[in-house]
């Protein structure tokens, strides 16, 4: 019975950590999950294992963990093309070589920052007026316009890069957010 | 072309993954012997007089089994090395300088500073104990060391400072090292004893537990004080 209870609980915690929606209740739950693997271990009489885990799961990890998420930051790139009824990986796979992978490497080696790359076929003034990307590129036909907020020294630099991101460029249009709020009420 | 190598390459692994585990699942089910516990009985049958340990794990890692644990210290020291040595960090070590005291000191919360500090000692008293009773009851160098390094790690949320010197703590750990390789090979190798009896032996386990506390206490906080003070962003401190 106590058996049951324990191995239950470990499931639930454990999709609580990985359905939760915060990254740091996620870090806490993944330590109350510790705990109940410790009580565990402790059930089936390894007390030295229990204590380690203790120790180093409820205590160490959980502070590591917290600093760390302190520290990373992501930069938030979205793919809009708006002519996709379902994206696949024929889709991301043929503008991953041209265009995704080379920002991705800028970011990762030249800005450090953590690149994340989300795909979406929603209208682009949309995505640009409800959600809060830190870059967008938008796909229309045969040019990619990349949007970015002007103030921000990242796509600052990605913006005065471009030339060596991005070999062949004479397809990309680069559109700063407040004149795209401005057109988007013209229009 | 790309793509297409890139499928045969796929399929390759999945090809040899299934392979795999048909041949383990072959020779497991293949396998009828049926054998006695003689390796239990050689650990647990005997091992308070053999060891002096009154917990047949701690007999184990320290007698037995001494081996395993030189080259667990080994791997926790080489991963130290990797962080200090190999880190991103450290091709901007001079970006990272030490943080100013106070700085973000008041903005920490009262709350948990304060119960942090009164937890602290109780903390480095527990994590003494378990290395101390290694022999005795549960625990050991290992857990003991993580216990001392998470009291370390406490004292940051309460006065994140940076007052300590790695270097110090560096070397330390690598002289801790030396002796808990020579420790087991004068004692349990060489068989270089004082005297052959259970008081002996305890002296030996619990001197073997101290060295492995103190070893894994400092590998574990130059870990985290690496990775708190010279890893990530250098917006580190302004949004806490």
């Amino acid at each position: 019975m106590f058996e049951t209870i324990i191995l239950i609980t470990l499931v639930v915690i454990a999709c609580f950590a990985v359905f939760s929606d915060n990254m740091r209740r996620s870090i806490i739950y993944l330590g109350v999950f510790s705990l109940a693997m410790a009580l565990a271990y402790l059930y089936y009489n390894a007390p030295d294992v229990a204590i380690a885990e203790a120790a180093i799961g409820v205590g160490l990890s959980t502070v590591m963990y917290l600093v760390a998420l302190k520290k990373v930051s992501v930069y938030d790139i979205c793919y809009v093309n708006e002519n996709i009824e379902q994206f696949n990986d024929d889709h991301i796979g043929s503008i991953m070589d041209s265009f995704v992978r080379p920002m991705e490497l800028f970011l990762e080696r030249t800005e450090e920052v953590e690149p994340q790359i989300s795909y979406t076929n929603h209208p682009a003034l949309e995505v640009l007026a409800d959600e809060n990307h830190d870059c967008i590129l938008h796909r229309d036909g045969d040019l990619i316009y990349i949007y970015g907020d002007a103030n921000d020294r990242i796509f600052q630099d990605i913006i005065a890069n471009l030339n060596t991101i991005i070999p062949d460029m004479k397809d990309v249009r680069v559109v700063f957010k407040k004149e795209v709020s401005l057109n988007g009420q013209a229009e | 072309m790309a793509r297409q190598s890139n499928r045969y390459i796929h399929i390759l692994r999945i090809v040899l993954a299934v392979v795999g585990a048909a041949v383990m699942l072959f020779v497991y089910l293949n396998h009828s012997e049926k054998l006695n516990t003689p390796l239990m009985d050689f650990f647990t049958d005997d091992f308070l007089a053999q060891t002096g340990a009154d917990n047949a794990v701690a007999a184990i890692y320290l007698n037995y089994r001494v081996f395993d644990t030189l080259f667990e210290a080994l791997m926790l020291m080489v991963s130290v090395m990797e962080v200090i040595n190999v880190s991103w960090a450290n091709k901007h070590a001079d970006r990272y300088q030490f943080e100013e005291d106070d700085m973000y000191y008041k903005n920490n919360s009262e709350l948990v500073a304060r119960m942090v500090g009164i937890v602290y000692p109780f903390v480095i008293l527990l994590g003494l104990y378990i290395i101390a009773n290694g022999h005795v009851s549960p625990g050991g160098g290992f857990q003991g060391g993580a216990i001392l390094a998470t009291a370390l790690i406490s004292r940051y949320l309460v006065y994140p400072n940076f007052d300590l010197d790695l270097h110090i703590i560096e070397k330390m750990e690598k002289i801790l090292f030396l002796f808990i390789v020579l420790t087991p090979v004068l004692y349990v190798f060489m068989q270089i004893q004082p005297d052959n009896t259970v008081i002996s032996h305890q002296v030996y386990m619990v001197f073997m537990n101290t060295l492995i506390g103190l070893k894994v206490f400092s590998g574990l906080s130059i870990i985290f004080y690496r990775f708190v003070f010279y890893e990530g962003a250098d917006n580190t401190f302004i949004d806490r």
